[in-house]
């Protein structure tokens, strides 16, 4: 009982330091920021590009794909000149040309048009990755998305599929390093710890209720997000959302537990930033699959991916946003995300109990 | 639970930092109800010794009971007896001064309701009912120094060791919080403390001890420390430690 009570009392304090400190509003403020400035700009990818007009050359080889492609408007000109001048007018806004016997594609853009002339060629790129087979050329990038993902590129919404997928695993990871390592940091500068470590009760129960706090909070602002990107911008994940909120769980708990662990050792909050920032959290976000496909590496950096627990979201995050995965397909990513947060919320109790026994 | 008359019973407490010797074999026994003043220049020990009793420090030699219960071994039960009031004001600024004594409510098993009760009571004490919504981060430090004494006072523990109770205090707060500890003490509790004002350790303390490079060197009621003719305890201390007190 008296575990309980100061349980529940560590917890109230903890979220209402993150409420008062407004630390849980900004983080909220910038996750939902970014997942509408995502979604919008995926949006604008995923829209039909009809109004953009594009020129093609007759007989080309790609002509025909161009002219049945939905996200451009294509407009037939008898020779490469004629789509060239017009281009250069101001008529139409780019032209294609494939040298019928060449590998090679040109692409003249009108580069004064701004947004519309990249997405335009984002549009040209995409349908011309449509038609071909893969290989070892300038497109294999999109291959393996698609063939490691599951992820038809031809679909117009793909890219917001991709911002799904990625979102819960940025929030978790921003939020897991504001509110665990830096709060602790200030409760070490202030001295507040050291009040705590007072308490009449085992100092992991003080861990413990931190954490169960701050967990409570990443999922809030996690299945918010979440929830914006799917309401909002309809992205419609084909599997169990409750496999993502439980491994979101998982890699928060893992997380927090680590950066307890590196706060309660590092001096000061600016020493943790180089600690934890540069040599976890960075490549965390770059090679975990929620910016660049992790396909796309070269087998070493593959290897040394698969050691990331975001790269175990990761990949119960794709099989719910794109294969429709179901707990048979993501038991083994549960289980080693289990593994890493018991581990860690054991280093982490450890570390700071041993921090609120030395003065 | 175990019973005692002693509030503190310590045995040959030693503590060492590397070379640096903090505690060099204190024995002491503390009574319950005699307010004790612990005085002594800089790094003599004073707060080492403070940790030891409060279990903060579990490293040392000797044997420490405090209220008849082990240091090492019954931590948490010293712990729930306790009130430590630490040098620096570790409150929870974000938060109302309200807010931070009902953390101490709960982490002392009191109830929602008991622990606002006691706060508000003890709050009033100390002149911070007005402010007690506000956050901690608006109060002038005396406010502050008041609601880490109310914050220590609030469980009704059995034993409080205030280190620099009174440092920041204007003459008014001084004085109240000086009856506050009276009156404590006269309910057979427990008041160690240290402080920067030996006059008012002389007035309001039944037994003082010095301590010097980690050994006491003198122990006794203000009145006996100046058998020898020194008219005030500074003039005791400084004779004793041949040093410029800073405590």
């Amino acid at each position: 009982m008296r575990n309980l009570t100061a349980l529940l009392g560590i917890m109230r304090n903890e979220m209402l330091l993150q409420l008062k400190t407004k630390l849980f509003v900004m983080s909220l403020i910038n996750s939902i920021v970014i997942v509408i400035l995502w979604g919008y700009l995926a949006g604008l990818q995923a829209q039909p590009m009809n109004h953009l007009k594009v020129g093609v050359v007759e007989g080309s080889p790609i002509a025909q794909t161009m002219l049945s492609s939905g996200k451009v408007a294509a407009v037939v000109f008898p020779d490469r000149d004629a789509a060239k001048a017009a281009v250069l007018e101001g008529r139409i806004i780019a032209m294609v040309y494939a040298p019928a016997g060449t590998e090679r594609i040109t692409v003249l853009l009108d580069d004064t048009q701004g947004a519309a002339a990249r997405t335009a060629l984002a549009n040209i790129t995409t349908t011309l990755l449509g038609t071909l087979q893969g290989g070892q050329n300038a497109y294999g990038t999109a291959f393996a998305i698609e063939e490691a993902w599951g992820l038809d590129m031809n679909d117009p919404t793909y890219l917001l599929r991709l911002l799904g997928s990625g979102l819960a695993a940025m929030v978790v990871l921003s939020n897991a390093f504001v509110f665990s390592g830096f709060t602790l940091i200030a409760e070490k500068t202030s001295g507040t710890i050291y009040f705590l470590a007072l308490a009449p009760i085992s100092r992991l129960w003080v861990v413990l209720g931190k954490l169960v706090a701050n967990t409570l909070l990443i999922l809030a602002s996690t299945i918010m997000t979440v929830l914006i990107a799917v309401y909002l911008f309809g992205i419609t994940p084909t599997g169990s959302l409750w496999l993502l909120v439980l491994a979101a769980l998982l890699t928060g708990v893992g997380l927090m537990g680590l950066c307890y662990a590196i706060s309660a050792y590092v001096k000061d909050e600016r020493t943790f930033r180089i600690v934890a920032g540069l040599p976890l959290m960075m490549p965390m976000m770059l090679l975990s699959g929620i910016m660049y496909p992790v396909a796309i590496f070269p087998t070493w950096l593959q290897s040394l991916s698969e050691l990331f627990p975001l790269a175990w979201m990761m990949e119960v995050s794709h099989a719910v946003f794109f294969k429709g995965g179901g707990f048979a397909d993501v038991w083994q990513s549960l289980t080693l995300l289990a593994a890493f947060a018991v581990t860690m919320v054991l280093w982490g109790g450890v570390a700071v109990s041993r921090l609120m026994r030395v003065q | 639970m175990k019973q005692s008359p002693k509030a503190v019973s310590a045995t040959d407490l030693r503590v060492s930092y590397g070379k640096v010797i903090a505690l060099a074999g204190i024995d002491l026994e503390l009574e319950p109800g005699v307010p004790v003043a612990l005085l002594g220049p800089n790094g003599a020990g004073k707060t080492t010794l403070i940790n030891v009793l409060t279990t903060m420090l579990k490293r040392f030699g000797g044997q420490a009971e405090v209220a008849g219960w082990d240091v090492r071994e019954s931590s948490l039960q010293v712990r729930s007896l306790i009130g430590l009031m630490p040098q620096e004001n570790n409150l929870y600024e974000p938060l109302s001064g309200m807010d931070n004594l009902l953390l101490q409510g709960a982490l002392h098993n009191m109830s929602r309701v008991a622990a606002r009760d006691a706060a508000t009571e003890v709050l009033a004490r100390m002149g911070l009912i007005e402010v007690a919504q506000r956050p901690v981060a608006t109060y002038s430090g005396g406010m502050k120094r008041r609601l880490v004494y109310a914050r220590t006072m609030l469980h009704n523990p059995q034993i409080v060791f205030l280190d620099e109770p009174t440092t920041g205090l204007d003459v008014q707060s001084r004085y109240a919080l000086w009856e506050d500890m009276t009156a404590f003490s006269a309910e057979s509790r427990s008041v160690v403390l240290t402080t920067h004002y030996i006059e008012e350790a002389e007035k309001f303390c039944r037994r003082v001890i010095v301590i010097d490079k980690g050994r006491i060197i003198a122990d006794g009621s203000p009145a006996e420390l100046k058998a020898n003719g020194e008219r005030t305890l500074e003039e005791v201390i400084l004779k004793l430690t041949g040093k410029e007190l800073t405590k």
